[in-house]
């Protein structure tokens, strides 16, 4: 069946009869455990999305301590929140099986950054597999449990978006039976004190044997001529192009793929028997050159049992060292090695879609949805801030309100890093004050990063006496990934109740004064920043309105937006098309022809935020029919 | 199956939130159904931003393809929006390729706030004719407000594809496809949307 | 220079600190707004050719040629533009004098009006709860007293009356200083339809002297080491010998040395040249008289300088309501010789901001045209 790469590490979480399943949402990971929550009900799994990633992988690694299968899943930044407790979970051990699922973003097409995640199972000493394809991404998922029970360490398992993210085929394997009973067993502590080195001599044992497996792994293997002319050495989605490329340019009798699936420890006894064929290697893999320099490496220690190779990959530029990979980069690598031509479309045809591009394609930005309650906000921000008058700044982090950094939010953050990154950095500007720092500070958080790491950062802040405003978006929902939901929902993955956790009640009780707004109500949240600014001590501003796409799916909006078009003066001094110029939203439209605005009925929400903008009078809230 | 190319590499693009995934999906399942590997690129994260979204589907009998084509190879570019439909000819045009596009425009918000104006669609199909071997066009939208909502525009879409021949559709696996990726509550209605869109499309 | 309106007044008026706070763009547009005392670009707009510019007073403009379309001739003075008549005024009700900073003139007379229907409300400057000042609309007398008081930063009444011309139709009477005057006046000069239709609005508009005006964050600061700010009922500047800023609070009158809270003038009011808000229907300002200060306080001296100021004036002596003195001899040439002084300053001030005495920013070079030079004539 077809299957999207995540769905199929889903099923192969369910094939494997793993007993926990946790993960905070970030795509390109999310659809793991979004699809193990839809099947939850026929699954005999406790499924979560934990409050972060740190406390994903705890959660799971419990099972593994008590004999049972967890796996925790999350993407590159994700492994960044979870990797302390990693790197001592590798010296403690496991008594059942413990998979971590990583997957990497390369161009950051759904992240704020390009990391390689694969370089944490060479710090962790952890094994590492790479599946090439959707069904290897089920099956080895499998594989990566049983393998952690037979070493009794965590096994990370790394895709990129390219393989989570697309959809192939997938043939299906069978469901397990019934698992055994957890027990933790006290004679067995997980605690590497006092001699962390000894669990560490433990763990470089664990991983030798790991090796010696890899040695025979039906997962990596070699195809192509005997003594190729240059030899592919690749990995995960790499495989999809090295094959792409050397059938486009015909090259199968000149160029072999060596694929790797079990990049750390690398199995050496495979690397030795297929290079000693080779004469130019390519290494091929998304993110850094990280197989490339494992490959290297091995290559340098036995030079002695090998040729001299000459190597091409991402250390030397032959192929490029930031974004994914793709079709056209293996081709280009081909062609200059072995001279031979890449077909491409004619040169007339070439320049003048071209032409036609520069005429006749515009470009689409980015926007928030109609009646998103962030465009309000930044709205609202960015006019108290010039009204303060003292070159406020926003610091931020991610979320849909990410987009506040560009012009969908009126270009309002002005600092973004990692998740609850605002208020850690802000902690750290309203330090600053007492050096001559006079420009006011506002920290600006979503609710699901405000449990996600918000709060050490606030109570830290607290402590110190940071003076900055805190202002939670709170819009009900972890929109950027799909609506998972939070500890302030009332829910859990499984769509159980749970008691809600208060964002103002953890502002309370942390010491800070709290009010509260709609953003929806314009002028009333403008003031209310006013106010915050002015302020001093530990203060938050709580804005709270249901994210427009989760509102939509609750039922009609109580309120519509009309335009009287008589009374609106489009383009005239006194409004210069505020709406659809400056508000910019969706919803709305310049018609050019009868010189007004218009609103699209088909995506307007009826939020009536515009009508507060508007000089004239001519957008009017009134109660839908 | 026996496809005109091997592995035959389809665009679908179009705006977030008209549905293009989901029109990959069932032709993906269609595929499948008949034997074929099927790979479905997608762009995610824009998807219900308004911005501009496209599936790579690249069918092949003999093995895996990857997520992304070649640049200039597709062989058929099905778009749910004029101005879509001639960007994906910029990447992956050539003077083989065939295209299938609605013609109801989706506004760019430079377009909306009025910065600068929607390239006229008849110069737009002009364009997406010169640059191609075939160009099909179907006024998906309007069909798809007749029935409902703009919603259906993507399955009205796909029944013009079959009637277009250029993919080997046929109506019965198309409907299974469809049935196995729609709630069994709409199925009917988009089975009438794809009915009507096999009698709408056109030959420019 | 930026060829969009919006851009020149942010450039040239707001960023280079000119910027009176008046709030005359932001009354008229909604890509400016206004806080507290403060009038800011908010949005950035493209229209060439904005009311805004037309409003403005600090836009590049001849403050004689405004006053010699509006007034007659003989009443013109170089120095304080038309004077009618000098008066020593208060408002006769003791209650309303209590309540007000001085003679409590500008109180009767607005109350006056709204009795014999002149105008259906007044704009003045109504209490923040601070040390700064709101615009209300006041249609009854007892609207008119809560506003009562000297506000002494920068209140955007123009904003206020424009945003009420906007909303309503009647005639409005707005109580103004000099700065606000002018955009008030240039307001009523201009055949720009979107402020032809606030002019026919403007029924009246009573000046009140000022020598600049504080900014309202700074004096804040200022303050607070002195005073509890949210017991404060007015603030007040005795004349300069004094050298103190009083505040008057309900347990009496405080002083705060003037040395402490002079940094916090408004920087823009070192580039005013009108003292007696000669662009008004009346001004009034608070009373010099030989008794000294503390008989002084309680009265003000008003000038008439129009025909319908006249009419407010005279009407309300007749009716009891406004007390009217002959000012003491010799109290209009000292008024004309500080007016006069301001203007120096003005000139002084604008040649050291541009770097060129043939450059006065938004005035013309011979705008004091006519007034005697204190080293040679007079």
């Amino acid at each position: 069946m077809l299957l999207m790469g995540n769905e199929a590490i889903a099923r192969g979480i369910v094939e494997a009869g793993a007993n926990i399943a946790a993960a905070y949402p970030g795509n390109p990971s999310s659809d793991i455990v979004d699809a193990l929550a839809k099947a939850s009900r026929d699954l005999s799994m406790h499924v979560e999305w934990s409050v972060n990633e740190k406390v994903a992988l705890e959660v799971a690694a419990a099972a593994a301590m008590t004999g049972l299968r967890g796996v925790a899943a999350m993407k590159q930044n994700g492994l960044n929140v979870a990797c302390d407790f990693l790197l001592n979970a590798n010296l403690a051990g496991l008594r059942g099986g413990l998979v971590l699922v990583v997957c990497d973003d390369p161009s950051g097409i759904s992240s704020t950054n390009e990391q390689d995640t694969r370089l944490f199972a060479r710090m962790g000493e952890l094994p590492l597999l790479e599946p090439s394809n959707f069904q290897e991404a089920k099956d080895m998922v499998v594989e990566a449990f049983d393998l952690s029970e037979r070493l009794a360490l965590p096994v990370i398992l790394h895709s990129v978006t390219r393989l989570s993210h697309a959809r192939g085929n997938v043939e299906l394997g069978p469901l397990p039976g019934p698992g055994p009973k957890p027990a933790f067993d006290r004679s067995h502590h997980f605690v590497n004190v006092p001699a962390p080195a000894n669990a560490h001599r433990r763990l470089k044992e664990k991983i030798e044997r790991c090796r010696k497996e890899f040695e025979d792994s039906p997962r990596n293997w070699y195809q192509g001529p005997g003594r190729p002319e240059v030899m592919l050495v690749t990995t995960g989605a790499g495989l999809f192009y090295c094959q792409e490329g050397v059938e486009a340019l015909g090259l199968e009798d000149r160029v072999g793929v060596l694929k790797v699936a079990t990049t750390f420890p690398l199995p050496e006894r495979f690397l030795l028997k297929h290079l000693a064929e080779a004469k130019q290697v390519v290494v091929v893999e998304d993110g850094s050159p990280f197989l490339e320099s494992g490959v290297k490496e091995f290559c340098a220690e036995r030079s002695d049992q090998l040729p001299a190779l000459k190597f091409f990959g991402k250390a030397d530029a032959s192929l490029p060292q930031v974004g994914e990979l793709s079709p056209d980069i293996i081709m280009s690598v081909l062609s200059r090695l072995l001279d031979v031509p890449i077909e491409t479309r004619p040169d007339d045809y070439d320049r003048g879609i071209q032409e036609v591009a520069r005429q006749q394609v515009p470009d689409r930005d980015l926007a928030f949805c109609a009646g998103c309650p962030h465009r309000a906000t930044y709205w609202a921000i960015k006019e108290a801030l010039a009204l303060d008058g003292r070159n406020g700044f926003v610091c931020g982090d991610i979320g849909c309100y990410g987009m506040g950094s560009g012009p969908a939010g009126f270009s309002q953050m002005d600092t973004m890093h990692a998740m609850g990154s605002g208020a850690g950095v802000a902690s750290g500007m309203g330090q600053l004050v007492s050096m001559g720092l006079d420009q006011p500070v506002v920290a600006v958080c979503g609710d699901s990063t405000f449990y996600h790491a918000a709060l050490p950062a606030l109570i830290n802040a607290r402590q110190h006496g940071s003076n900055f405003l805190f202002i939670v978006l709170d819009n009900n929902a972890t929109a950027m990934t799909g609506f998972q939901p939070h500890p302030g929902l009332g829910t859990t993955a499984t769509g159980q109740p749970a008691p809600p956790v208060a964002i103002e009640d953890l502002c309370r009780a942390m010491g800070y004064r709290v009010d509260a707004c709609d953003p929806y109500d314009l002028p009333a949240t403008t003031h209310a920043i006013l106010r915050g600014l002015e302020q001093e001590g530990p203060r938050v501003l709580i804005l709270k309105r249901t994210c427009a796409l989760v509102a939509a799916k609750q039922g009609p909006s109580a309120t519509r937006v009309t335009l009287d078009a008589e009374r609106c003066i489009g383009s005239d001094c006194g409004c210069s098309r505020m709406c659809t110029s400056v508000f910019r939203c969706p919803g709305l439209a310049w018609d050019p022809e009868s010189g007004t605005a218009r609103i699209d009925e088909a995506i307007c929400t009826g939020c009536g935020v515009c009508a507060q903008i508007c000089p004239t009078g001519a957008l009017k809230v009134e109660a839908a029919s | 199956m026996k496809l005109a190319n091997d592995p035959m590499n389809v665009v679908i693009s179009g705006v977030g939130g008209q549905g293009n995934v989901l029109a990959s999906l069932i032709l993906g399942r269609y595929f499948v159904d008949q034997g074929m590997k099927v790979t479905i690129g997608e762009t995610y994260g824009v998807s219900q931003r308004g911005g501009a979204v496209m599936s790579q589907l690249r069918i092949s009998s003999r093995r895996q393809p990857a997520p992304l084509m070649p640049s200039a190879k597709a062989h058929l570019v099905v778009s749910l929006e004029p101005v879509e439909g001639l960007r994906m000819l910029v990447q992956f045009g050539n003077p083989q390729v065939a295209v299938l596009t609605n013609t109801r425009p989706w506004l760019p918000m430079s377009v909306l706030a009025g910065e600068r104006e929607y390239p006229p669609v008849p110069g737009l199909l002009e364009s997406m004719d010169r640059f191609s071997r075939e160009l099909w066009t179907v006024n998906a939208t309007e069909i798809a407000l007749g029935l409902g909502g703009a919603i259906l525009s993507n399955i009205v879409m796909l029944g013009a594809l079959q009637a277009t021949s250029l993919l080997p559709l046929d109506e019965e696996g198309m409907t299974r496809a469809m049935a196995a990726s729609l709630p069994a509550k709409v199925l009917d209605l988009n089975l009438q949307a794809f009915a009507q869109g096999r009698q709408a499309a056109q030959r420019h | 220079m930026a060829a969009d309106s919006f851009d020149k007044l942010r450039a040239e008026v707001v960023e280079s600190g000119l910027c009176t706070g008046c709030g005359a763009c932001a009354g008229l547009c909604p890509h400016f707004g206004w806080y507290q005392d403060r009038v800011v670009p908010l949005h950035q707009c493209v229209s060439s050719s904005g009311a805004c510019l037309e409003a403005c007073p600090r836009v590049p403009l001849d403050p004689a040629a405004l006053v010699a379309s509006s007034a007659q001739p003989e009443f013109i003075t170089p120095e304080m533009g038309p004077v009618r008549r000098l008066w020593v005024t208060r408002a006769n009700a003791p209650e309303v004098r209590d309540r007000a900073q001085h003679g409590g003139t500008v109180s009767a007379l607005a109350t006056y009006a709204l009795d014999q229907r002149l105008v259906d409300a007044w704009v003045l400057a109504g209490p923040d709860g601070s040390v700064g000042g709101l615009p209300r609309v006041c249609r009854t007398p007892a609207e008119v007293a809560a506003c009562a008081g000297t506000r002494l930063t920068s209140v955007p009444m123009v904003a206020g009356f424009l945003e009420l011309a906007a909303r309503e139709s009647g005639r409005f009477g707005v109580v103004a200083t000099p700065c606000q005057c002018l955009a008030l006046a240039r307001i009523k000069a201009s055949d720009n339809p979107r402020l032809r239709q606030a002019a026919d609005k403007l029924a009246l508009v009573i000046g009140l002297f000022c020598g600049w005006a504080f900014d309202r964050r700074d004096l804040q600061q200022a303050l607070s080491p002195h005073l509890d700010l949210a017991a404060v009922r007015g603030l007040d500047i005795p004349p300069s010998s004094h050298q103190s800023l009083e505040a008057a609070t309900d347990q009496g009158y405080l002083s705060v040395p003037l040395d402490g809270v002079t940094p916090a003038v408004r920087s823009a009011c070192s580039y005013c040249f009108d003292m007696t808000a000669e662009l008004a229907d009346l001004s009034v300002g608070s009373a010099r008289l030989p008794q000294g200060w503390d008989e002084a306080r309680h009265w003000n001296q008003t000038v008439v300088r129009s025909q319908a100021g006249q009419e407010l004036v005279d009407g309300a002596g007749e009716a009891g309501v406004l007390i009217l003195e002959e000012p003491p001899d010799g109290a209009l040439d000292k008024l004309k010789a500080a007016a006069a002084g301001k203007k120096r300053t003005a000139r002084q001030n604008l040649t050291e901001l541009s770097g060129n005495s043939e450059d006065l920013i938004y005035l013309p070079t011979d705008f004091d045209r006519g007034i005697p030079s204190p080293g040679h004539g007079a």
